[in-house]
């Protein structure tokens, strides 16, 4: 064995966020909603304490939110991103390589430590080191594959010191024997059942079935991950993040909306917001989809999508706009209330690929285009991602939700950094 | 992100002359990029915050209501920096002084005390103040 690989994990990421910046609110049960503060998407360890369900909608927990004195958050996207990003620099100081796998988890492998050095006074050093410098806590799970490091963080959790190594047999083994199939990373509910009605109940049995049967009643995916928890690497390092396949921007609406014109404005501010991010990512995109649906519990009931193709590939948000605001005309029907309305960019690929095609003259970047797109980009880093635009997004926007109980900007935002009454 | 910055102002010696007729230009021997501030004022991008403070308890160090601080969160805090810190789940900037090996908070104006902490009180260290801007 020459290396090692672990999971980090940043425990309630979007809540030790919100703390890192308001320490008045340490010991309090904290919770961050999800956009247009419908759900749960982030609980303080105290929120998870008193019960508040990972996803629960916010109604549903109202009582818990009065008697404990919950505080909620709005979600707060750049916050979280530019705190993510520091965090995953830091860790990238001790890796021989790292695949960001979501926000707020990574995988890391690191050469084996030589004799004598214990791998876990490495982790509780890079724990510390991102407490300290970044000011997020961390779990660390520690084995031979990914699959076994996800099981080795999910003890690193319950654990005071925040990592666990599984190394030895013996020690993966009991671990493995006492954890339900459904936990293992990469299986869940869809699997479970079909493993249970084979036998298959804890990932020890799983880790013990026969490859070849396996192989030959379920994908390659259970059967890497059978390997994987055997201490068999399947799974390589993701490090280069994969270009995205879509680009979807949708919310539920505050209350339900009929009138045209309204979802008009919602889709256009939709449609702006996931212009941006195919901005960011670089690309253009080939197709869009635009979508609505009523409140699937009440009656009438009406939900349909459309796809747009494009005729050139583009990432320039009026044109995207007018074929999504096309789309939505095609397949609003009057007499309903709406409680959501999206749009799904596909067929995306990056810019500068297209300019190796044949047809390079075609699709080279609008200049005038990309100086407007580049502008406004700037403009909202600069003064914030409401200081401009699009007319067709509505001034009024009644459809969003009013709710703000959004933090500052602290790390993205001049005007909004951290202040200190000394 | 660091090592970057750092690179950028290293004064490297590059010969990039293009053998040509005529006299090479005197100044192609040694070239160097221009000073950028930030390679000074933030060596630890990843770990470095802004913080704007009101108040005049820090007046004495040259730090005034308004002005912004760069608080480097990776730099070590030692006897006498100047520190954010968290008393009683509330943020303070003020000078670290060590009485006898207890840390105490010490203002930089004589009309504030200096904050010691009483039993049972925490003290968190949130991060070094490196820099003070000031617009004068």
């Amino acid at each position: 064995m020459s290396e090692v690989v672990l999971l980090i994990d940043c425990n309630s990421f979007y809540a030790s966020c919100e703390l890192l910046f308001r320490p008045d609110l340490k010991g309090r049960p904290v919770i961050v909603l999800s956009n247009n503060d419908g759900c749960v998407v982030a609980r303080s360890k105290e929120a998870k304490k008193i019960g508040i369900p990972m996803g629960a909608p916010l109604f549903t927990i109202e009582h818990l939110i009065k008697t404990f004195d919950v505080v909620q958050f709005s979600s707060n996207y750049p916050l979280y991103n530019d705190i993510s990003n520091r965090v995953m620099n830091t860790l990238r100081r001790f890796a021989s390589a790292i695949e960001i796998y979501s926000i707020d988890e990574a995988f890391l492998t690191i050469p084996c430590p030589k004799e004598g050095v214990d791998i876990l006074d490495l982790a509780k050093t890079i724990r510390q080191t991102v407490l300290k410098e970044i000011g997020i806590p961390v779990s660390i799970g520690i084995s031979h594959t990914k699959t076994l490091a996800k099981v080795a963080s999910i003890e690193a959790k319950k654990n005071a010191t925040g990592v666990h190594a599984l190394i030895e047999k013996k020690e993966i083994d009991s671990t493995l024997q006492k954890l339900d199939v459904v936990e293992i990373w990469g299986i869940g509910q869809r699997l479970a059942p079909k493993l249970q009605s084979y036998g298959v109940f804890t990932a020890l049995d799983l880790k013990k079935t026969d490859k070849t049967r396996l192989k030959k009643l379920f994908n390659i995916v259970v059967v890497k991950t059978a390997l994987e928890l055997d201490s068999i690497p399947s799974f390589e390092l993701e490090e280069i993040p994969k270009f995205p396949k879509s680009i979807t921007c949708s919310r539920s609406f505050g209350k339900p909306i009929e009138e045209l014109s309204l979802l008009q404005e919602a889709l256009s501010s939709y449609t702006a917001q996931a212009a941006e991010k195919l901005y960011r990512v670089g690309g253009t995109a080939g197709g869009i989809i635009v979508f609505l649906t009523t409140n699937r519990f009440s009656e009438p009931f009406y939900a349909n999508s459309i796809y747009i193709p494009l005729m050139e590939k583009t990432f320039y948000p009026p044109t995207l706009m007018e074929k999504g605001l096309e789309g939505l005309f095609e397949i609003y029907r009057a007499g309903y209330f709406y409680k959501k309305v999206g749009v799904t960019f596909v067929d995306l690929s990056p810019t500068t690929q297209h300019q190796l095609t044949l047809f390079q003259e075609q699709f080279q970047l609008p200049k005038k285009q990309k100086e407007l797109v580049d502008a406004v980009h700037r403009i909202k880093k600069r003064f914030g991602i409401n200081a401009i635009q699009y007319a067709s997004e509505g001034i009024r926007k009644p459809w969003k939700n009013k709710k703000e109980l959004r933090s500052p900007l602290y790390t993205t935002l001049w005007e909004d950094i951290l202040t200190i009454q000394i | 992100m660091g090592p970057l910055f750092l690179e950028k102002g290293l004064n490297r010696p590059l010969f990039d002359s293009k053998i040509q007729a005529g006299f090479p230009s005197p100044t192609d021997d040694e070239v160097g990029d221009s000073l950028n501030l930030l390679e000074l004022l933030v060596p630890h991008p990843n770990a470095t915050f802004y913080v704007r403070v009101v108040g005049d308890s820090m007046q004495g160090a040259g730090i005034f209501s308004g002005d912004i601080l760069i608080v480097d969160r990776s730099s070590k805090p030692v006897e006498r920096s100047i520190v954010v810190a968290v008393v009683n789940k509330e943020f303070t900037v003020k000078r670290l002084v060590y009485e006898n090996g207890i840390p105490t908070l010490v203002p930089e104006n004589p009309s504030y005390p200096t904050i010691r902490l009483e039993a049972e009180e925490e003290l968190e260290i949130w991060g070094v103040v490196t820099y003070v801007l000031h617009k004068p």
